[in-house]
């Protein structure tokens, strides 16, 4: 049956019709075009659709919609939300961590994540927190690079 | 796969729910296994009944020497990330970390791994090895604890049957000079599933040197997670020598019952037993003398 | 080891040996870049496809009326739907766009829905009925070479057969010490783009068929679906859309021909993508091929020569095939000089999956049997494989195995020098293979 959700996403409240089978990715896409966060397997295998929901990378193609009522989500969408990309998103460009880009919005996630709780991770540590993130074109070595270059300038930015 | 979809507040609301489905409702914790069932179609349910928003299901507890206690939705990546779940129960840390991804354990929960009962849930043979117990809400409203190990039925059963809901997990405190470790084999480092696993919980005596007790599970060679009992026999009152680790492990090599499946044939599964029987075996004793060690001073 | 100034670390290139950022990443970065699976228009439809499943098979009805009935469904369509040809393909045109007269592999389409949303569109595809006989399916080498085996396309099993010769083969043989043979199998692959593949198609007011894709090569689709949609090819723009990831499967028609066709039926915007697992089991994959090769050297280290068979499983369509196994077979040598050589490529139809192109285009297969040979032969003679390795490359002003003059090199001799100089540097040594 379609019920009226109330979704807290990337700092607003936004309405929303579906049915309770539906995902979060799918509500996301489809329902409010937030389409940064993408559906490489719909298994969670693959890590693309990775939100971040109460502070923590999640697959968002297994999260019901219901179950995420009430909690906070933040989307790739809102990393640049005032205009100016995030560290991680720049130094993805810069070190070569993008080629094709379909994994990248995850994979940022996935980093962000990471640096909001781990400001100063090795790359063993970084490794990890991507590992559940595919990317079939780079081969990880420069989003590695990336995460621990964007690691760097925020932490010069706070000293 | 359309369904109703229920949000019970109260454990005597869940039950009810699930009763009044008759069997054609299903609960629901983390998820992360029903919702892709039901997507490929090889689950049909009437209605969900989502259990994560009682109370009572949620959280941890941990009291030096009074165990562990564990929500059935607690997320699993709440425990592996607790230091003073990994600092006495490796084990169980070394099995979560391996779990899908850091974003499905953010979601999944040690409940649901034990609920779904596939041979190869990582979670569990750290569990049996511990000697941990369910607390199961019966369909009638009954209280049980059922140890782990004898919570599967077969792949995909468990003593819940249909409306029966499990409510936590306990692990007591172990014995003095007791060690514990898992190891799985999967082809892949990261988001695959076991091909074979195996954990060990071994107690040493005063001296920290022969085995007083000793616990081997092993998962994904049975059609539930088992114990390898001759291997247990076998090394108790032993001195883990490397001898005795590698006939301990060739034991417990003709006690599973592996089968061929896509991941791996059941020849190979034997043979995966055989290892990562002696390595968990090893692993387990270091860390029962390292501990017999601080447990002294 | 002298000091490097070669153009790279002296700077004197523009271009070479610097970062240059990619102009569409940051806008990837962003979230922002929308691929096919991300586009809506006005009106769109959804797309789903009915799959054949099984591999080989005599159609005898496809009944679609409980699927046009379910509500929101604007479009059914199988074969006898198709205004043109029906046909595509690379090399030739012998994949149809919607099965016809027999199924030739299960990822065959059989049917397309488009509905008002995903659901109902699989609602329909699950209504479609099938009524399938069943051939015996063609799934090995030796399936495909049996003469007596039914065919899958009209002229038999083998499409294609090309050689490679060189020098004296007897001369060979007789001059070897030592002679290893073996035979090679390496599997089907998926490239597994992290894009599902998706189209999206609309009939614009002047009538022309504008398909949005992430496609590896626009021009070369057009002239696929043209003919198969009965349209001049100027009334098909093929539009190349953000691709999440090709690798060589996105060469091929994927979703084009499909939402093209539902498109000219529905006259209004349809969109289609693909879940992983419809990638997975339609599209191109990568050739799985047989390798025996018996390969001989003399004592003092250098090859004699070469002799062998390459059979590579095309699937279900030729796709790129015939190009990428006679490839592997000009390969089959690798980068060493081989003076006496048999090769002998069969590309074989299968009910397999189709392979197409993927990265390194037959090269990789050849490699695992070519590189297998040499550690054995180095084995054998009680070389170091390395040694024996740069012992035979191709150094400037040798030949490879269809006569190209190397004329400065091919730069395998410097790489395995490189190579060479770090193992000793750092004290690594080779494990012995395995016998
Ligand atoms: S789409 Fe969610 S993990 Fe792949
Ligand atoms: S950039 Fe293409 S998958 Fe990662």
């Amino acid at each position: 049956m379609r019920q009226r959700y109330a979704l807290r996403v990337n700092g607003e409240t936004r309405e929303t019709e579906a049915e309770p089978h539906e995902s979060l990715l799918d509500v996301l896409r489809e329902n409010l075009r937030l389409t940064g966060s993408k559906k490489g397997c719909n298994e969670a295998e693959c890590g693309s659709c990775t939100v971040l929901l109460n502070g923590r990378p999640v697959v968002s193609c297994l999260v019901l919609v219901p179950d995420a009522v009430g909690r906070d989500i933040v989307t790739i969408e809102a990393l640049a939300g005032d205009g100016t990309p995030h560290p991680v998103q720049r130094q993805m460009v810069e070190q070569g961590g993008v080629q094709c880009g379909y994994c990248t919005p995850g994979m940022i996630m996935s980093a962000y994540a990471l640096l909001q709780e781990n400001p100063h991770p090795t790359d063993e540590e970084i490794r990890f927190a991507i590992s559940g993130n595919i990317c079939r074109c780079t081969g990880y070595g420069k989003i590695v690079k990336a995460v621990r270059a964007a690691a760097e300038e925020v932490g010069r930015a706070a000293s | 796969m359309r369904f109703d979809y229920f949000e019970p507040a109260t454990l005597e609301e869940a039950g009810e729910l699930l009763r009044e489905g008759k069997g054609a409702r299903k609960p629901l914790a983390g998820g992360t296994d029903i919702v892709i069932q039901l997507r490929r179609r090889v689950v049909r349910t009437q209605g969900l009944v989502n259990l994560k928003r009682i109370p009572e299901l949620w959280g941890w507890a941990r009291e030096p020497g009074e165990g562990l206690r564990l929500g059935a939705c607690t997320p699993m990546r709440d425990l592996e990330t607790a230091a003073a779940v990994g600092e006495r129960f490796p084990s169980i840390t070394e099995a979560l970390r391996v779990v899908g991804s850091l974003q499905l354990r953010n979601i999944a929960s040690v409940g649901g791994n034990l609920c779904n009962a596939s041979p190869s849930a990582d979670t569990a043979p750290p569990l049996v090895a511990l000697g941990a117990t369910a607390s199961v809400r019966t369909p009638e409203s009954r209280l049980e604890t059922v140890p782990v190990e004898n919570f599967f039925e077969g792949p995909g059963a468990s003593v819940l049957g249909t409306g029966g809901l499990l409510l936590a997990v306990e692990v007591p405190e172990p014995a003095p000079c007791t060690g514990d470790a898992f190891e799985r084999f999967t082809p892949r480092s990261a988001m695959d599933i076991a091909i074979a696993s195996a954990a060990a919980a071994v107690t040493l005596d005063a001296a920290g040197e022969r085995v007083a007790a000793a616990r081997i599970a092993l998962g994904a060679v049975a059609p539930t997670p088992v114990r390898a009992l001759r291997a247990e026999e076998f090394v108790l009152e032993k001195e883990l020598t490397p001898d005795v680790v590698a006939r301990a492990g060739r034991a417990a090599m003709d006690e599973c019952q592996p089968i061929d499946d896509i991941r791996g044939s059941a020849a190979y599964r034997r043979e995966l037993v055989g290892i990562l029987v002696r390595r968990v075996l090893r692993q387990a004793m270091e860390r029962a003398r390292a501990r017999s060690e601080t447990e002294t001073v | 080891m002298s000091e490097d100034t070669s153009p790279e670390t002296t700077g004197a290139y523009h271009w070479i040996g610097k970062n240059v950022t990619k102009p569409d990443a940051l806008e990837k970065a962003l979230g922002a870049t929308e691929y096919v699976g991300d586009m809506v228009v006005p009106g769109m439809l959804h797309a789903k496809i009915l799959w054949a499943g099984a591999p080989h098979g005599v159609i005898r009805n496809i009944d679609t009326k409980d699927a046009a009935r379910v509500p929101g469904v604007a479009a059914v369509l199988t074969a006898s739907d198709v205004p043109g040809t029906n046909r595509y393909g690379l090399a030739v045109p012998d994949q149809r766009a919607l099965a016809d007269d027999k199924v030739r592999s299960a990822g065959d389409a059989l049917a397309l829905v488009a509905a008002e949303d995903e659901e109902a569109a699989e609602e329909a595809v699950a209504k479609i009925k099938v009524d399938l006989e069943p051939l015996r399916p063609i799934l090995t080498y030796e399936d495909a070479l049996d003469p007596m085996a039914p065919a899958i396309h009209e002229g038999g099993n083998v499409f294609q057969h090309t050689t490679v010769r060189k020098g004296d083969l007897e001369k060979g043989i007789e001059e070897s010490d030592v002679i290893v043979e073996n035979a090679y199998h390496t599997h089907r692959m998926d490239h597994v783009p992290m894009e599902p593949e998706a189209g999206l198609a609309y009939v614009d007011p002047s009538g022309v068929l504008n398909i949005l894709v992430g496609t590896q090569y626009p021009y070369r689709d057009r002239r696929q679906i043209a003919p198969a949609l009965d349209l001049a090819m100027n009334k098909v723009r093929v539009i190349q859309a953000p691709i999440g990831g090709g690798f060589g499967r996105k060469d091929d028609i994927t979703a084009e021909i499909h939402v093209g066709l539902l498109a000219l039926k529905t006259r209004r915007p349809v969109r289609l993508v693909y879940t992983r697992e419809e990638s997975l089991i339609a599209n191109t994959k990568r050739h799985p091929m047989a390798m025996n090769f018996r390969t001989g050297a003399r004592k003092d280290g250098l090859l004699t020569f070469l002799d062998g068979d390459i059979y590579g499983d095309t699937g279900a369509g030729v796709s790129l095939g015939a190009y990428v196994i006679k490839k592997a077979g000009i390969h089959a040598t690798g980068p060493y000089d081989v003076p006496n050589i048999r090769v002998d490529t069969y590309t074989l139809y299968t009910n397999n999956l189709v392979s197409g192109a993927m990265r390194g285009f037959g090269v990789m297969q050849a490699a695992v049997a070519h590189e297998s040979q040499m550690d054995q032969l180095a084995h054998r003679l009680g070389m170091s494989p390395l040694e024996f390795r740069i012992k035979n490359c191709l150094k400037p002003g040798l030949a490879s195995s269809t006569g190209q003059l190397m004329n400065e090199g091919c730069g395998i001799e410097a790489t395995l020098q490189r190579i060479k100089d770090y193992m000793s540097a750092h004290d690594l040594r080779f494990n012995r293979p395995h016998a």
